[in-house]
């Protein structure tokens, strides 16, 4: 009798085992990795980066909104203060989300400094101001592990609306099994976002000129709500119990109320709190910050992540708030570096319309692979200043009689190889194990059947990637990932006119 | 408190705790004490409307043993129905009472009475009418234990959806002694994950078609029409025999043996045959309780026809307040009747032609008949009301073209192109489980049976399809999540 209750619960174990696995492979797989734009919410990733941080790794934490995962660089604040910072911010953060995060991160990690940033201050937790608080919550704590803090976070929220289903929230496949019939590629990979690092979203895209206003009014102090101070009450004894100092940062918005900046300068002052505003006019100007640095209204983009970082790490070590270290080449921080510059070019050469400029910068990186294929009368659009360039990208090859003639170039893919003749000119190996191309180009003067017949092909595993237009026709090859990052066409073509980029 | 929500599951499990810490003699305390605890959840102030009824039944049925008056009788059925045609029935009989005046007089008011209609009345009210009358009859001898008689009567698994259990079954497994086991353990797990397969994965998938078409009539006609109309006797099918499977699962596990409610009802060669595998907890009670005391078929055809009428009407009464439902009932009865008149006469057809009637292929000509017959009835049931139900009929046969059954009209009822693959998918499974019993091969028994390993298999599949695939909580909606920027 022992034996056999011995051998079901055996069985009765290894089956919550294997349910236990597959529940969280099930939910991992069904949960939703970007409840915005792929690469406008980071929280997923921020999560993932966090819990895969080795234990007290870091110095400064970065709390706060979009503001701060768009604004605050870690990378950069790195490399100018040897400290390593993270972002550990999610999109409309009060300082309700704010506190259990810390609260999660506090787990691993013992940074010295805790730098909050100011916008959660006139929002009430648990209230719909003006976007849908309940999103932002979700957003912000489905991905957290489940602990009794996430149960603590989850049952406070459940108490202010009743309308959260707290299994749901604990467990959020039984929100998201709803998604298995829009399942993508993404959704089977470990990491769904790109172009998140440390927190720091820096591909957020959209580049507007934005002509700072500085502050509306000259105001009075703009009380605050009870329950958001209450929170960062909350937070600053936390971080305090944690061994942790405090500093406020108000992250440039092109509007604020000056109101609301007087009413946290003086909880800051109350509390003794270090506070920086670089909304206030005098403190942006020092940023060196400008009307391109913005992604949006009140969100940096990449250029302008990195005058701001500069600025804060200028003023932090200025009011002696943080205490550098030396650089320790730290892998994690120079990786993500390479990553964030690598990730922006990739993003960049799709971008550049001008001819020499894309050969400069191809020519110059060993990252990428290109091929060329000309089409048509690929060449009469080409100066002599041009035709030197394209010598020197493609070695080897003299494009001084080129006029009408068929052309394919391999670079940067093993060897590099360039032929430019009469006729149809075809290439065909491998880059490596995964990828086999195929290129042919047939320029104007081929023959007279051809003639009006040219064309250009660029096949990478069978698949045409070529704009198969006149002129000259590249394909660029990202050799670290195998993907391709830009697929166009250059007008190349007609004497006296523009090089103009056929394909955005 | 539904089977299919969290907190049934947070409460079953708690009981199933219980259940196995317990001694085995605590049971009935187990199940009367947890009973009451499920009701009370539901709501507190009904729970002791519950408690005074079951106090006076359990008085009735000590009353039924000692007196032999059938007025008494009579008076302790009419109490004991009181309460079931106060809160369900009254509403519909002052709209009736409305209707006449209206058409007499002027007057065009309406007269309602807010009440709050207990959950499970129709279950426990005619468990309650059964034991009183099996008491009066001499079947059984009054329960004389009060808690054993109450967890009788409120025994939660068979609240939300019956079946409706007699006093020759569960009464007497309350009594029995009975030790734990891990084989029933198993298979009322396995049981309550199958009726949530049902219920979830399947009948809700087909409720979110036929409600597409049935709310918007207009916007529908032809093959998506006829489609709702026979996916809607499906949903009807699988939404009911999921709650039995469920609430026979739950009683499983903790070693009750409940009564089959469905027998592959759409396997049936006719509607006579229908009927004995629909709702037989239900039908039997009636059979019981009802036509046999009006005399059955021993008082001639006619009598026997009239009685049937009877039944049919008040089953379809029972199902709803309602006249599409007592039409539906009727509808039922005259297919009956017209079956047995017409019987003989297919028989001779049959005959004649040297048809073999106990061939696979004049089966299947039959069900298919039949199916399409009980669809057409089902219409009534889940119409809004009688003269709803004559425009589903009137627009499946507006604009009715084959193509339309091919040309993606189908994948724009409620349901997308995968998830209506999945639905044709899970209808098959739902298919083959109801061949094979009807084969006399018993699916569950045989993966009980089977190695652990197998076992485990089977179980989590069905688990996390029901997990995955079912229709049940906040339905992801990726639109909610776009927001304006800020």
């Amino acid at each position: 009798m022992k034996k056999i209750i011995v051998q079901r619960t055996i069985k009765i174990i290894i089956l919550l085992a294997v349910f236990a696995v597959l529940f969280s492979a099930v939910q991992n797989i069904l949960r939703h990795k970007c409840l915005y734009r792929l690469d406008e919410t980071p929280e997923t990733e921020m999560w993932e980066q966090l819990y895969d941080l080795p234990k007290d790794t870091l110095d400064i934490v970065f709390v706060g909104s979009s503001h701060v995962y768009n604004g605050i660089n870690p990378v950069e604040f790195y490399e100018k203060t040897g400290l390593k910072g993270f972002d550990l911010a999610t999109s409309n953060q009060d300082y309700f989300t704010g506190y259990h995060m810390l609260k999660e991160m506090f787990k691993t990690q013992s940074p010295k400094y805790v730098v909050i940033e100011t916008y959660a201050f006139h929002q009430r937790p648990f209230v719909d101001q003006e976007y849908d608080k309940n999103l932002y919550y979700k957003m912000s704590l489905d991905d957290m592990k489940l602990s009794l803090n996430k149960v603590g976070a989850v049952r406070e929220w459940h108490k202010n609306n009743n309308d959260i289903n707290v299994i749901e929230r604990l467990f959020p496949v039984f929100e998201y099994h709803s998604r298995w019939d829009e399942l993508n590629p993404a959704d089977f990979s470990d990491t769904a976002l790109r172009s998140v690092e440390l927190g720091f979203a820096y591909g957020t895209t959209g580049d507007e000129f934005i002509t700072y206003r500085g502050y509306t009014n000259a105001g009075t102090p703009v009380e605050c709500p009870d329950l958001a101070i209450e929170y960062f009450d909350k937070i600053v004894m936390l971080c305090r119990e944690h061994g942790a100092e405090i500093a406020l940062v108000t992250v440039p918005d092109s509007i604020i109320d000056a109101g609301k900046r007087l009413k946290i300068g003086e909880i800051a002052d109350e509390r003794a709190i270090p506070f920086i505003d670089y909304n206030e006019p005098s403190k942006y100007e020092s940023t060196g910050l400008d009307g391109d640095c913005w992604r949006d209204r009140s969100h940096m983009n990449l250029k302008g992540s990195v005058l701001l970082t500069d600025a804060i790490v200028r003023d932090f070590k200025e009011a002696g708030v943080i205490a550098v270290k030396p650089l320790d080449n730290d892998r994690l921080y120079l990786e993500a570096g390479k990553r964030i510059e690598r990730d922006t070019l990739n993003r960049t050469i799709p971008t550049i319309t001008d001819f020499s400029t894309y050969l400069d910068i191809l020519g110059n990186s060993e990252d990428y692979g290109v091929i060329i294929a000309a089409q048509g009368e690929a060449f009469g659009g080409l100066d002599d200043a041009l035709k030197e360039k394209l010598s020197a990208f493609v070695p080897g090859v003299d494009f001084s009689d080129c006029y009408g003639r068929s052309f394919i170039a391999v670079k940067g893919l093993g060897e590099d190889e360039g032929i430019l003749d009469l006729g149809v000119l075809s290439l065909e190996g491998d880059f490596d194990d995964k990828t086999h191309y195929e290129i042919e180009s047939v320029g104007s003067f081929a023959g007279s059947d051809l003639e009006f017949g040219s064309y250009a092909t660029i096949k990478l595993n069978g698949v045409d990637y070529a704009e198969n237009t006149d002129g000259l026709n590249f394909v660029v090859y990202d050799k670290s990932t195998g993907e391709v990052i830009d697929a166009n066409a250059f007008a190349t073509y007609a004497e006296g006119a523009p090089v103009i980029r056929l394909r955005y | 408190m539904t089977f299919n929500s969290f907190a049934f599951l947070g409460f079953f499990a708690a009981v199933m705790l219980l259940y196995f810490i317990l001694p085995s003699k605590s049971r009935t305390i187990l199940v009367f004490v947890s009973s009451l605890t499920f009701y009370a959840l539901y709501n507190v102030k009904v729970t002791g409307f519950l408690c005074i009824y079951m106090i006076l039944v359990y008085a009735f049925g000590i009353l039924a043993e000692r007196s032999k008056s059938k007025a008494i009788f009579a008076l302790m059925v009419i109490s004991g129905l009181l309460p079931l045609l106060i809160s369900k029935y009254i509403n519909f009989g002052l709209s009736i009472i409305d209707s006449v005046v209206s058409h007499i007089s002027a007057s065009n008011a309406s007269h309602s009475v807010n009440i709050i209609v207990p959950l499970g009345i129709s279950y426990f009210t005619f468990k309650s009418i059964g034991y009183i009358t099996d008491v009066y009859k001499g079947k059984i001898s009054a329960e004389r234990n009060f808690i054993t008689f109450c967890a009788y009567i409120s025994f939660f698994p068979e609240m939300l959806a019956g079946p409706i259990d007699r006093t020759d079954n569960l009464l007497l497994q309350l009594k029995e002694k009975a030790g734990k086991s891990f084989y029933d353990l198993q298979r009322g797990v396995l049981l309550l994950i199958w009726g949530y397969f049902e219920k979830m994965c399947v009948a809700d998938r087909l409720g979110a078609c036929v409600d597409t078409v049935y709310a918007d009539l207009y916007a529908y006609s032809g093959a998506a029409v006829f489609v709702s109309i026979a996916f809607y006797s499906l949903q009807i099918y699988l939404d009911f025999a999921g709650c039995t499977h469920m609430a026979m699962g739950v009683a499983y596990a903790m070693g009750f043996r409940l009564p089959q409610n469905f027998s592959q009802p759409y396997l049936a060669v006719s509607v006579q045959n229908f009927w004995k595998r629909w709702h037989m907890s239900l039908m039997g009670w009636f059979k019981e309780y009802v036509y046999i005391p009006m005399g059955g078929n021993r008082k001639g055809t006619i009598r026997k026809y009239i009685n049937m009428m009877v039944v049919f009407a008040l089953s379809g009464l029972w199902h709803g307040a309602g006249l599409s439902f007592i039409l539906w009932g009727c509808l039922n009865g005259l297919l009956q009747i017209g079956g047995m008149i017409v019987d003989p006469v297919k028989e001779k057809a049959y005959r004649l032609f040297k048809a073999d009637t106990s061939s696979e292929a004049i089966k299947w000509f039959k069900r298919i008949g039949t199916y399409i017959l009980m669809s057409c009835t089902w219409v009534f049931f889940r119409a809004d009301s009688v003269k709803h139900a004559l425009l589903i009929f009137k627009r499946a046969f507006t604009g009715l073209s084959l193509y339309s059954l091919t040309d993606g009209t189908l994948y724009n009822i409620g349901l997308n192109e995968k998830n209506m693959h999945l639905l044709v998918f899970f209808l098959l499974i739902i298919l083959i489980y109801d061949i094979l019993r009807e084969k006399g091969f018993k699916p569950i028994e045989k993966i009980l049976g089977s190695h652990w390993i197998f076992k485990c298999i089977v179980f989590l599949s069905v688990l996390f399809a029901v997990m995955i695939f079912g229709i049940y909580g906040t339905a992801f909606d990726a639109s909610k999540f776009i927001y304006m920027q800020f």
